[in-house]
């Protein structure tokens, strides 16, 4: 019985500590499945990294980052999601060089018309182009 | 035409530019000064498509930059830690490194269109050194403190006295030291007592401007001529002539062109000041520079609508919506076609300095490192608010535009035209003026010439058409005249555009004193020559008595002339309308004199 026992602690505390917890679950699952392009290079001295929910996580040094690194979501708004760390951060485009697998715009819906917005006859949104940034999502996120 | 005659007309066309310019300069119930506004709307209507059509005057169009922040713009940035509007000081701080490391070589210079207050417990009262000093916590004002003084190089400046002597030569200073200047606004000094300490502190990082102006006249120097305020240096730079200063210092400091800017010595002088400033073993003072002096005249914004090279293909590139048709087709002519019947559209759909969105920037989609060189390197940034709560200006060609958008304007002025920017009109006697003078005085002489000329033919070239001349040369005679009027008063205001320094002239108000004189002048040979081939015209003119007498009322059989008020008329013949129709100034036809009219 004893060393029974001591068999299904010892096969309970391997599969313990093998199986991911739910949050590297979750970004390996998207790893595997999200690949919307690479990461060229990095603009900066530095790369901000921010959570899914726009916080800031982490300020690396571009020589800890790795090249060619795949992205593997897209938030709507613009952050390019990678693995770092196993864990899912987001990059912004503007400090990095990046090539999606569509090129860049082709990868958005097109934008609402309430996104559009009138001032009289001129508008932001309508000089600027109509909608934002945000309207670039990748599968319907 | 007698020289009697022309002396005549030359006496009263002075007269009544005279009183015209007297009048003007009265101001009455402000009549002038909207008079004036609506002219020079109309006029910058009708020419702002030839604006940056020179090479020299699309200058301001290459370098300038506006990076707006929306409403859509903000829900986007909040990927990027943006938490709403106004956005966190720390938000800033990286708004301002991702203009400045946007691309490589950055900007030439960063004005932040928002007033950051700041509350007291925003930042320590502490010195720069301990601000940039890593351990100092990091609180969301340090972080912006810290962005700043890293882009515009504070520590190799900011403890230079000398470098705080005025505006244009603390400028001067963080491009000497190799750093970008960043213009961050503020209220008026005289609004505002003094400055809130995270003021204080990014006073010592940066430069301050205020940013409440004119919406029609565009300051550039705050000169604080009452005596020294806290928190400035006896004169303050306007955001446009800030930028416009840190172009000419950047061109004369980085790229040694000693010429900059039609080598308005001022800007040499602030770079040899921040030269000794900055040099080792510095003076600790510097003379000051004259800028004051010489922008001490606001600029009269002239507006643009030719649309900026690349707005089109990168609007289109950023964008998942429909891009607007922005070319602006139109011509001077067909433009003051449609303004002459109020059919040009209110507003056109692009602004003239090229936009783009931040948050399109920073998510880079459909951006190339090349897009970023072209929206960044070398340029004048200017950030600022397009949101619908934000400040938006009415402008004479594109409706109403965000406020940033007139301060880029008022830039472009400046670097298209350098020392030449269309002027306000501040003194009593101005080239604006003179040019008003010259052209009423033009106008009238024409008109009254016209209408003495009009005697003049019909007596000596058609005596058969007995002073009522048919009716297609009465048509073609007052045609000709519009045109005259309209014609010369175009022509005049074009060579003011081209040749005058941008003359701001009311040619609406002296076109319609010339119609007035024109029609007054005429107004007894218009009635004759127009109802003279008109029977019935003639009649009712017969029984209205039209002539020099038509405003009196008719007096009773039985009353006196006493009791009626009027003097009695002279007793003479009863004539036809048109042998009352000679107008003032003009001689009676001879044959009138000798042949009376067969109907009296």
């Amino acid at each position: 019985m004893r060393l029974r026992e001591c068999l299904i602690a010892v096969v309970g505390a391997v599969l313990l500590t093998a199986s991911p917890d739910p949050v590297q679950a979750q970004t390996q699952s998207q790893a595997q499945t999200g690949n919307y392009g690479r990461i060229v290079s990095y603009n900066r001295p530095s790369i901000r990294l921010y959570d899914a929910n726009g916080r800031l996580q982490e300020t690396v040094p571009r020589n800890q980052m790795s090249r060619d690194i795949t992205i593997v979501d897209i938030r709507s708004g613009g952050g390019l999601g990678i693995i770092f760390e196993n864990r899912l951060l987001y990059v912004r485009g503007i400090d990095v060089q990046f090539e999606l697998n569509n090129s860049g715009v082709a990868a958005c819906n097109a934008a609402s018309g309430a996104q559009q917005r009138a001032e009289g006859a001129m508008s932001t949104g309508t000089y600027a182009g109509g909608g934002s940034s945000r309207d670039c999502r990748v599968g319907g996120n | 035409m007698p020289v009697a005659q022309i002396l005549k007309a030359v006496l009263i066309s002075v007269v009544l530019t005279l009183f015209a310019f007297v009048g003007g300069k009265l101001n009455l119930f402000g009549f002038e000064d909207v008079m004036d506004a609506a002219s020079d709307d109309v006029f910058q209507q009708i020419t702002s498509g030839t604006y940056g059509d020179r090479p020299e005057e699309r200058e301001g169009q290459d370098r300038i930059r506006i990076i707006s922040i929306d409403e859509t713009g903000i829900e986007a940035l909040r990927q990027g830690g943006w938490n709403g509007w106004p956005p966190g000081l720390d938000s800033l701080g990286i708004l301002i490194e991702d203009m400045a490391y946007g691309s490589e070589p950055g900007p030439r210079a960063i004005f932040l269109d928002l007033i950051i207050t700041g509350a007291s417990t925003d930042v320590p009262s502490v010195d720069l050194e301990a601000i940039l000093d890593s351990e100092l916590e990091a609180t969301p004002a340090v972080l912006l403190l810290r962005s700043i003084a890293e882009v515009t190089q504070a520590r190799a400046w900011s403890g230079q006295s000398a470098c705080r002597t005025d505006p244009l030569i603390r400028l001067a200073c963080i491009i000497e030291a190799g750093g970008t200047p960043v213009i961050l606004a503020r209220p008026d000094a005289l609004e505002q007592n003094g400055l809130t300490e995270l003021q204080r502190q990014l006073d010592n990082v940066a430069l301050l401007t205020p940013v409440l102006v004119n919406v029609r006249n565009y300051p550039l120097v705050d000169d604080y001529a009452q005596g020294p305020l806290p928190g400035v240096y006896g004169f303050d730079l306007y955001p446009a002539s800030a930028l416009y200063a840190a172009d000419c210092l950047h061109d004369i400091l980085r790229n040694g062109q000693a010429r900059a800017c039609d080598g308005q010595p001022v800007f040499q002088q602030a770079a040899e000041a921040a030269r000794a400033a900055l040099r080792p073993g510095a003076r600790s003072s510097v003379p000051g520079t004259q800028a004051r002096d010489i922008w001490s005249t606001p600029v009269a914004v002239l507006w643009g609508s030719r649309q900026p090279d690349r707005q089109t293909e990168l609007t289109a590139r950023v964008s998942s919506g429909i891009v607007p048709e922005c070319e602006d087709r139109m011509g001077v002519v067909e433009r003051s076609l449609r303004s002459l019947f109020n059919a040009l559209p209110q507003s056109t759909a692009c602004a003239y300095t090229f936009n783009l969105g931040y948050d399109r920037i920073v998510a880079g989609f459909g951006l190339e490192q090349d897009d970023y060189r072209y929206i960044f390197e070398d340029r004048l940034i200017l950030v600022g608010s397009h949101m619908l709560n934000s400040d938006w200006v009415p402008t004479p060609v594109h409706g109403q535009l965000p406020g940033v958008h007139y301060h880029a304007m008022a830039l472009d002025n400046l670097v298209s035209l350098d020392s030449r920017y269309r002027r306000a009109d501040t003194t009593w006697f101005s080239t604006d003026d003179l040019f008003q003078v010259i052209l009423t005085f033009i106008l009238l002489l024409a008109v009254i010439l016209a209408v003495m000329g009009r005697n003049t033919l019909l007596e000596d070239f058609r005596p058969q058409w007995k002073s009522r001349p048919p009716l297609w040369a009465t048509v073609a005679y007052y045609a000709s005249l519009i045109v005259l009027v309209v014609g010369l008063t175009w022509l005049i205001a074009l060579i003011g555009k081209s040749a005058w320094d941008q003359a701001v002239i009311n040619w609406l108000g002296i076109m319609g004193l010339a119609f007035g004189v024109l029609f007054m002048a005429a107004r007894l040979t218009f009635i004759t020559d127009v109802g003279g081939p008109l029977a019935f015209v003639d009649t009712w003119t017969r029984k209205l008595e039209f002539g020099d007498r038509n405003l009196t009322r008719r007096r009773r059989p039985d009353e006196t002339p006493q009791d009626s008020g009027v003097p009695p008329p002279p007793k003479r013949q009863r004539r036809t309308p048109s042998s009352n129709a000679t107008p003032p100034g003009t001689r009676r036809p001879r044959s009138r004199r000798k042949q009376p009219d067969a109907s009296s």
